[in-house]
């Protein structure tokens, strides 16, 4: 197994390279770089974080078929990001610094989104498919909301709004792209005793509970960590639904193996090199005029409903 | 009978107030003068005509949807079908530019029921064990469809013209304009006539096959019928999502399960249910307006979620009691 991640590093790096460096005019290296260098960053940044977030979330509700976002958690961070300049106005201090607005965002979206899905599950008594149905109604509901202040709003703020709302790998962040570098690095190592104890909880509720885990701790702390993650990757690049799925699943079949510290380092390669093969077909061969994240959602969707056929007789 | 009276009451009574809200005022006083008729013929009318029709529409679609798969999750929303009939309009605008509304419609007759096909002979083949899953797939299957349009939106630039299509909304609708909706009626009658082989046909391919009903060919013509009830209101106006899975559910809970019982009172309320949400979206910030599909995809998933709490809470009964309990509380309010 180790030999495979070893692989995967190496397809990464030539990946990369051949991202950063194919095409290039040495006239302008300078500039190209300064160009390339932070979409390349936010790239290999948003695999970490949603590869990561979607294998622990698959993890904590045992079912492979989901992403975080079925469970409305982008349209929630759009809903958040909307709010704040909604009622605080674009001249308060949230929306003029970025890293202010970056932190209460992410703030919010945390609490938030702890307390509605652990009731969710609570509520349900952990049934995933509930959680998951009531979870897609909540997506419209937020971005139905969202919506509504977005047409409400001061056609000058909505401008201030846009420009942090549809970005893209072509138009990253780059403001917060090292601040969010921090961020993942310090909720990395405070969620890092939790992901140990992952594989515990990937034997049930009962045997976690046996094996000495405060079984409802720590699944909403790290739903709790998934949240944020998502946070981070949503602020980076706005909304990608359909990534997490397709490289959870492609790591879950690749190692083929309950040990989570594969898994995920599996995932997050997954993610990096669909990422930045899928800007390289984007870049290439549509010059920019189909954005990624469509790509994404088809290859997302059909890989999708290929896992339910497969796994038909487990539905 | 007495609640079809009611809910035909509730909705006169919503539909003359929605011909006196607008821009430009209309009252008793300027109705009968020649610029108050000419708001009235040409844009009141028309815009309440249209809220009607394609609340019947979107309504009685998944009613029928949802009796034919025998699932509650089942609706145009989450069958694949709005997304599948927007699909046929991008078709429409790539290969014929100066299409009429009529040639847009007939794309998205096709699309939409292509798609409502493919879904159901999906969810037929699999054989979900939780009718959630129903569901999730479905929306799923959106994705995938709303991938395909936004890829060719991009592809020949028609990403602004397609999201008219996005997001439904009647702020657009005038005389000349809503008229392909008229379509829905004898699609209702339609609906209405075979009820009864819709019912049977949702008892299962066995049960139907016993009582010499051809099980294949009523499915087929059910999802055609929904999809067409469907695709006419995307033309117009857009897609509205939530009505046609919400509506049958909230009459289901109160008159049961038959088709021919519940499918007047559905219609009905969908018109009406439709009727307040735009209501309320050219009160909320007037002058301004918000797009129906926007109100009532607030409303509508708040109304879904408490549904889904209910079904959680295995009681149906329980929505009774928490309604009657409402009433006494009125009524006790109202005594005090």
């Amino acid at each position: 197994m180790r030999t495979k991640l070893i692989i995967m590093a190496v397809l990464v790096a030539v990946f990369g390279l051949v991202y950063l460096f194919y095409g290039l005019n040495f006239k302008f290296f300078e500039f190209s770089m300064s160009l390339r260098i932070p979409k390349f960053l936010a790239m290999l940044l948003v695999a970490y974080c949603i590869g990561a977030a979607t294998l622990i979330f698959q993890t904590i509700i045992k079912n492979t078929i989901v992403t975080p976002c079925l469970l409305g958690m982008n349209s929630l961070y759009l809903l958040i990001h909307t709010a704040v300049m909604f009622f605080l106005g674009s001249a308060s201090v949230f929306v003029l610094n970025k890293f202010a607005s970056f932190m209460l965002d992410l703030v919010l979206m945390g609490s938030i989104a702890t307390f509605l899905y652990s009731y969710l599950f609570r509520v349900t008594g952990h049934n995933v498919l509930y959680v998951l149905l009531t979870g897609t109604v909540m997506a419209t509901l937020f971005s139905s909301l969202q919506n509504s202040m977005v047409r409400v709003m001061d056609p000058n703020e909505y401008d201030a709004l846009l420009s942090s709302l549809v970005a893209s790998f072509n138009n990253v962040n780059s403001d917060i792209l090292g601040f969010a570098f921090i961020v993942a690095f310090v909720l990395s190592i405070v969620f890092y005793k939790d992901l140990k104890l992952l594989d515990a909880i990937s034997l049930g509720k009962e045997m976690a509970i046996n094996l000495g885990i405060d079984y409802d701790k720590v699944t909403k702390r790290l739903l709790l960590g998934v949240a944020l993650f998502i946070a981070v990757a949503t602020a980076l690049v706005g909304p990608i639904s359909f990534l997490g799925l397709i490289i959870a699943n492609l790591s879950r079949q690749f190692f083929n193996t309950y040990r989570h510290s594969y898994l995920i380092a599996g995932s997050i390669f997954f993610g990096m090199i669909v990422l930045i093969v899928g800007q390289v077909i984007v870049e290439r061969v549509f010059v920019l005029s189909v954005p990624i994240s469509v790509f994404i959602s088809i290859m997302g969707g059909g890989y999708f409903m290929y896992l339910l056929v497969v796994n038909r007789s487990r539905i | 009978m007495r609640s079809t009276a009611i809910l035909a009451t509730l909705l006169l009574v919503f539909s003359s107030i929605s011909l006196f809200i607008g821009v430009i005022e209309l009252d008793i006083t300027n109705l009968f003068s020649k610029e108050g008729l000419e708001i009235l013929f040409i844009s009141r009318f028309p815009r309440l005509l249209a809220i009607i029709l394609s609340g019947v529409a979107l309504s009685v679609a998944g009613l029928i949807m949802q009796q034919l798969v025998q699932n509650n999750f089942v609706s145009p929303t989450t069958g694949g079908t709005i997304s599948s009939a927007q699909l046929g309009i991008l078709i429409a605008l790539i290969f014929i530019p100066d299409s009429s509304i009529y040639g847009r419609a007939i794309f998205a007759f096709i699309v939409a029921m292509i798609g409502t096909w493919i879904y159901v002979g999906f969810i037929q083949a699999i054989k979900f064990k939780d009718s959630v899953m129903v569901a999730l797939v479905g929306i799923m299957f959106g994705y995938v469809i709303g991938g395909i349009t936004s890829y060719l939106a991009f592809r020949y630039g028609l990403v602004q013209t397609l999201s008219t299509w996005l997001t439904g909304s009647f702020s657009l609708i005038i005389k000349g304009r809503y008229e392909i909706l008229y379509i829905t009626l004898p699609l209702v009658v339609v609906a209405f006539l075979f009820a009864n082989y819709f019912n049977i046909v949702g008892l299962g391919k066995e049960f139907s096959k016993n009582l010499g009903v051809p099980y294949s060919v009523v499915l087929f013509l059910g999802m055609s019928l929904a999809a067409m009830l469907t695709a006419s209101v995307v033309v117009v106006v857009g897609a509205i999502s939530y009505i046609g899975l919400i509506v049958p559910n909230l009459i289901k809970m109160f008159k049961g399960d038959n088709l021919k019982g519940t499918l007047v009172d559905t219609a009905l309320f969908g018109a009406l249910f439709v009727l307040v949400c735009d209501i309320l979206g050219r009160l909320i910030m007037a002058p301004y307006e918000l797009p129906i599909d926007l109100i009532a995809g607030v409303l509508g998933s708040l109304v879904f979620i408490a549904l889904i709490f209910i079904k959680l809470k295995k009681g149906d009964k329980k929505v009774v009691a928490f309604v009657k309990g409402c009433g006494g509380f009125i009524k006790v309010k109202n005594e005090n």
